[in-house]
């Protein structure tokens, strides 16, 4: 009989790593965010080469998720905002992806969201699991890897054949969005604080994407964006902030 | 005079800047909401949406963790519980049976419902833990969570700009007491809104046509549970769920007031469906090593459902594990007490070899080993018990 | 002096997770109780008395070794206590293999892994020592699916073990015959 506050459990075993991450991303926000956006992109390899024809990209789900600060700067979560923000995101990465000759298809999550089939599902884990560990020993210095120093290897492995069997695509691309807005009060308080000289923290934009070949399963591009301006809302801003998500995208 | 004045001032300040708080916050109070009707979704626009929206996320990642009890027997009948107590509401309910140690049940918003095998393992009858789902869905039915996060919104906005102006005023002090008091406010549902859900679940089973005495004992066991307890503070439920002795006594006399209704207790009904799951279940609880604790649970449960093997081969493992002096003995009388009823698990004769074994008596660990290879010649950990067996032989001569 | 606060926010956190070193492919002394041949290079970091060797990340596959724990020890160290955290079980001496057995699948359970099975617990030889090794199936809090291996033995009361889990999908099969080398190596020092 408690409220969700009694479902955060977390992984012990990788407790440590999912509490870094998630500091890692009030980091990225805190320390980076300026009027322009950061990226900071890696690639599996500088000699990578993209087929001469036309490539088939597989959307997976955009996992979006729009905020309103409230003035006391609470999270709410906005479904209305949300819903357009993913319309916006989605059109914005077909768009761009048809002019780099890449037919973008839609992975179908119709079916509802818990009607996930098994091969699949296990797979959108792993990428997840591997996507934190990126985070961490990518973009968090003191968590660097010595063997991996040089070298940006994470894989699916065998695990993204059950995604290109079902979809006949090359690659798998992932896209991670939360952004937030400030309230009327935030605004104000903002406002306010800045006459007094206390600094009150406003919206931002955090994403994060990577791109997967299916056929080795290997992490071939992944990619952070930290911003404190943006609008997925809006078209043309979600392309712009589509556009600077795809840095160095290697299709 | 001076420091006398500045202290003056001080106070003046506290009490005008605390007086404008009070008012900020009591014009706050959001309006009261209607019960969520039947099918019915939030609008996309409003903050209830988000709210399901996230909620929706959640609910996809439960549903996967590996922890969900897929077993369609058990499903039908929890569910036919929630359809029976609120059968217009039934088809928007999505039930998620989780299999988890310890006393609990929550729901979500968007109307996910989870109910913990550790509350069915608890429940002594099919009416208590209607009261228990009741108490869940009447949180669900009066939107308890936006309620929630309307309040909490409005009295954390109102406290924003209150801080600001203590920290203009110098008092930062009666902020940092506010803000505690109001961050409280935040964890989970309020008192006052488990009392309602207490109230509204109990005339959800007496209306559904269950015995109404049931509901106060849900309370006492938990209650007896905790007060044995090593640490009860650290009870999950009871953090979050203070007063629960009055909440007992509201429960008792409100069943008091409307008699022998002659509702349904269905003590059999609920053994049928998980009795097979007693043991798997109280093998979780043991996770927690709260001993003294397990002690009542396991005490309860006999009580309820008499002497099985099941239950007294966890009363041997509860003293095994704990190790405390005349536990060994303990240990071995309790699994003698499984071995003489007619269904004991293959592994008390397992755990009686190893408690054997460590009170130094090799003969009879030996025998009992054995007796664990005859029971279940199939069992997983042969290779080992026979390495024990052969290592015991090989201490004898 | 927001960013210095952030700062000093991460610092903290990240104190609980140490940094990663270099364990280079040849003998690899694991705290002065046991030595064991590393074939691959691997990642080193510590939890208090434990030592965790990774090489893609400690979620995606993890080899923890547990060196000479003693009456009362958890196998885990959690670095927030949270309400329902208070107790992690703790190794006795006296204990069996079955007994570690459940010590282990009861651990890895309270610090959130879910539907924890063990099996094919059997006797082998630990660094020359009668030892033990089974298998351990789960899924994180996430609901990824990991494969577990586990092999020690009982010295002296002490309790020494080599843990190996990664994800069920590639990652720890990657490195299974790596870790089986390990094991083979051990050296009780």
């Amino acid at each position: 009989m408690t409220s969700l506050a009694g479902q955060g459990e977390y992984a012990g075993i990788r407790r440590c790593a999912a509490g870094a991450a998630r500091i890692l991303i009030v980091v990225a926000v805190g320390l980076y965010l300026t009027a322009c956006a950061q990226t900071k992109a890696f690639v599996q390899s500088k000699d990578f080469e993209r087929p001469s024809e036309t490539v088939r990209v597989l959307l997976m789900p955009p996992d979006v998720e729009l905020y309103e600060l409230t003035t006391a700067g609470m999270l709410e979560p906005k479904a209305d905002w949300t819903e357009s923000a993913k319309t916006n995101v989605a059109y914005a990465f077909e768009s761009i992806l048809q002019e780099r000759q890449a037919n973008l298809l839609f992975y179908d999550s119709a079916a509802g969201k818990l009607a996930f089939d098994d091969a699949h599902l296990q797979a959108i884990k792993l990428h997840s699991a591997v996507g934190n560990s990126i985070l961490l020993h990518k973009y968090l210095p003191q968590m660097a890897l010595p063997t991996k120093k040089e070298t940006f290897d994470w894989t699916l492995g065998e695990a993204a054949t059950a995604l290109r069997d079902t979809y006949d695509a090359d690659y798998a691309l992932f896209i991670h969005f939360r952004e937030s807005f400030s309230s009327a009060g935030r605004a104000t308080l903002i406002i306010v604080g800045a006459l007094l000289g206390v600094g009150v923290r406003g919206g931002s934009q955090v994403g994060f994407a990577s791109l997967v070949d299916l056929r080795s399963g290997d992490i071939v591009w992944f990619n952070r964006l930290a911003s404190g301006t943006g609008d997925l809302r809006k078209a043309d801003l979600a392309r712009g902030a589509s556009e600077k998500l795809l840095t160095e995208f290697p299709l | 005079m001076k420091p006398a004045r500045v202290s003056f001032v001080r106070r003046a300040k506290k009490a005008t800047v605390f007086a404008a708080f009070c008012l900020f916050v009591a014009g706050c109070a959001t309006a009261p909401l209607q019960d969520l009707k039947p099918g019915e979704r939030p609008a996309l626009e409003t903050d209830e949406a988000g709210f399901w929206m996230v909620t929706d996320r959640i609910e996809a990642k439960l549903s996967t963790s590996g922890r969900i009890v897929k077993d369609p027997k058990i499903n039908a009948y929890v569910r036919g519980i929630i359809c029976r107590l609120t059968p217009e509401h039934c088809a928007n309910i999505r039930l998620y049976v989780v299999r988890t140690p310890n006393f609990n049940a929550s729901m979500m918003p968007n109307g996910a419902m989870q109910v913990w095998t550790g509350a069915i393992l608890r429940s002594r009858n099919e009416a208590q833990l209607a009261y228990v789902i009741g108490h869940e869905l009447s949180h669900y039915l009066r939107r308890h969570t936006i309620q929630q996060w309307r309040d909490a919104r409005a009295k954390t906005d109102a406290l924003a700009f209150f801080q600001l102006a203590t920290a203009l005023a110098g008092v930062p002090v009666v902020g940092m007491v506010v803000q505690i008091a109001t961050m409280a406010g935040h964890f989970g549902f309020t008192r006052d809104q488990e009392r309602e859900s207490d109230r509204l679940g109990f005339e959800m089973m007496v209306q559904a046509g269950y015995d109404p005495r049931e509901a106060a004992k849900v309370w006492e066991a938990l209650l007896e549970e905790k007060d044995a307890s090593d640490e009860p503070k650290k009870l999950i439920f009871f953090s979050t769920h203070p007063a629960s002795e009055e909440r007992e006594k509201t429960l008792a006399k409100m069943a008091e007031e409307l008699g022998d209704n002659g509702g349904l207790v269905g003590k059999d009904k609920l053994a049928a469906v998980t009795s097979i799951y007693r043991g798997k279940w109280l093998r979780d609880e043991l996770r927690h090593r709260d001993y003294p604790r397990l002690e009542v649970v396991i005490k309860q449960q006999i009580e309820s459902w008499g002497q099985q093997g099941t239950l007294h081969y966890f009363q041997g493992e509860l003293y095994r594990l704990r190790g405390e002096e005349e536990d060994a003995a303990k240990a071995v009388a309790a699994y003698q007490e499984a071995l003489s009823t007619n269904d004991p698990p293959a592994q008390t004769h397992r755990a009686l070899g190893l408690v054997y074994w460590s009170m130094d008596r090799p003969a009879e660990a030996r025998a009992a080993f054995e007796n664990y290879l005859l029971a279940d010649p199939a069992a997983d950990d042969r290779p080992m018990i026979e390495s024990y067996i052969q290592q015991i032989k090989g201490g004898v001569s | 002096m927001k960013r210095h606060l952030l700062i000093a926010v991460l610092l903290l956190a990240l104190s609980a997770c140490a940094q990663y070193s270099l364990v280079e492919a040849k003998k690899q002394e694991i705290g002065g109780a046991y030595t064991v041949e590393a074939q691959i290079a691997w990642n080193k970091s510590s939890e208090g008395k434990l030592e965790i060797w990774t090489v893609d990340g400690p979620s995606l596959n993890a080899v923890r070794f547990f060196k000479g724990l003693g009456d009362g020890d958890a196998l885990f160290k959690i670095p927030r206590k949270t309400k329902e955290e208070a107790k992690l079980p703790t190794y006795r001496s006296g204990m069996t293999p079955n007994d570690v057995m459940d010590l282990v699948a009861d651990s890895v359970a309270r610090i959130g892994a879910n539907d924890v099975q063990t099996r094919n617990l059997r006797p082998i030889d630990f660094g020359g020592n009668p030892g033990f090794r089974f298998e351990v199936t789960f899924y994180s809090s996430d609901g990824l699916e990991l494969d577990g291996l586990v092999a020690g033995a009982i010295v002296e009361e002490k309790l020494h073990m080599i843990m190996y889990t990664g994800a069920r999908l590639h990652y720890f099969p990657k490195y299974k015959e790596d870790v089986e080398r390990l094991i083979g190596s051990v050296e009780m020092i």
